[in-house]
């Protein structure tokens, strides 16, 4: 039977932008998408030939052997994920209780903190043998209460992130713009935009020769005179527009990258 | 000179690796930093891409009002586009890295701009 959830996964890969590599290894979360234990579920899903895998936030890592979409021994793992008393140099395997929820608590301390998650693949032939059981990365995100397959709407992450920085909002949503301000007389300022002018910006945009599908933010300083300025921003085929206080521009561009960028 | 205006601002801001003053009535890059690593093709993309974000002076392309300037992020980088407060078709077109600060940054390019403009 097929599996909704590796479908979703398998999609994801496919479709996921050119990889993007910090001091010779792989970002595959930049913190928050996609969350960082799903993208090193990921990982280990999308290994099939025998590997080891190194993941890194930060200072802490975590060195597996993987093949088969398992698990099959952990080989280092940094001290400060020591008090999930991970069982390093041990062969693993899901019977093992208390081994593989060690496993389990030291993955979840490693990404305690929303930082960038970066992996190095090489090829090894330390621990573990194809035939020992392992973990497989279903069982460990059964442990770690994950759902692969679960939606991630990274633009309504955006907005939410920035309530308190804007004074009006507008969401694309399932073909409609869906809108909230305290000032009414604000928002239909929005809503002309939003009406008027965003797809023909989108289109003057994409002649300039820039691309329509990445990731784009825009603000505009003081586009609706004293009501304020105006941000305009897509991804994923999702749109947001804003209107804000000039003083809060460098809040809500860095809220963007850091969701949007890696 | 234009040109050492632009490498003032670019020294004092390294994040910020093309400093280029244009014209966009006619679309082209008047002036760049000496050490602008982008050729002529992507000056030209730059400035197109600056007309099409801030739309014409008396036609905005988003809001009523002519944006003074506008900033585009994305994963390649941040540009900011600063318009001439006088002659709104002059602008300065800025493209820097990931880490370059824009609250610092862009006060410095507006009064840059300032000068080059005035002296023009």
């Amino acid at each position: 039977m097929i599996d909704e959830g590796t479908i979703a996964r398998k999609l994801a890969t496919l479709g996921s932008e050119k990889p993007v590599f910090r001091d010779g290894a792989r970002v595959i979360s930049n913190g928050i998408l996609p969350s960082p234990i799903n993208a090193i579920l990921d990982e280990i899903d999308n290994t099939i030939l025998r590997r080891k895998l190194t993941f890194r936030v930060g200072a802490s890592f975590m060195s597996f052997i993987v093949a088969g979409r398992r698990l099959l021994s952990l080989v280092a793992a940094s001290d400060d994920l020591a008090e999930a008393n991970p069982p390093v140099g041990a062969a693993l395997s899901h019977e093992e209780t208390e081994a593989f929820e060690a496993v389990g608590a030291a993955l979840t301390l490693l990404v305690r903190e929303d930082h960038p998650v970066l992996v190095e693949s090489t090829p090894s032939d330390e621990g573990g043998t194809r035939s020992d059981i392992g973990i497989s990365v279903d069982r460990l995100a059964d442990l770690l209460e994950v759902v692969p397959s679960a939606p991630i709407k990274p633009m309504q992450i955006f907005v939410e992130a920035c309530e308190g920085f804007y004074t009006a909002c507008l969401f694309w949503s399932d073909g409609l713009w869906v809108g909230h301000a305290e000032d009414d007389n604000v928002l239909a300022e929005l809503r002309k935009v939003a009406d008027d002018q965003w797809e023909r910006f989108r289109g003057a945009y994409g002649k300039s020769g820039q691309s329509l599908d990445a990731p784009r933010l825009f603000m505009l300083e003081r586009a609706l005179g004293e009501a304020g300025s105006v941000a305009g921003t897509w991804a994923q085929g999702e749109f947001a527009l804003f209107v804000y206080d000039p003083s809060n521009l460098a809040d809500i561009h860095a809220i963007w990258r850091k969701i949007f960028t890696t | 000179m234009v040109s050492d205006e632009l490498d003032a601002l670019q020294a004092r801001f390294p994040a910020c690796e093309t400093l280029a003053y244009a014209d966009l009535t006619t679309g082209m890059i008047l002036v760049t930093n000496s050490n602008t690593p982008l050729e002529r093709n992507a000056l030209n993309r730059l400035c197109a891409e600056a007309s099409a974000v801030l739309g014409a002076a008396t036609a905005p392309s988003l809001g009523n009002s002519a944006a003074e300037s506008a900033v585009v992020s994305g994963q390649d980088g941040v540009r900011l586009f600063v318009r001439a407060p006088f002659l709104p078709n002059d602008v300065l077109l800025c493209v820097g890295t990931a880490g370059l600060d824009l609250a610092a940054f862009a006060p410095e390019a507006q009064a840059c701009l300032q000068r080059i403009s005035e002296d023009g």
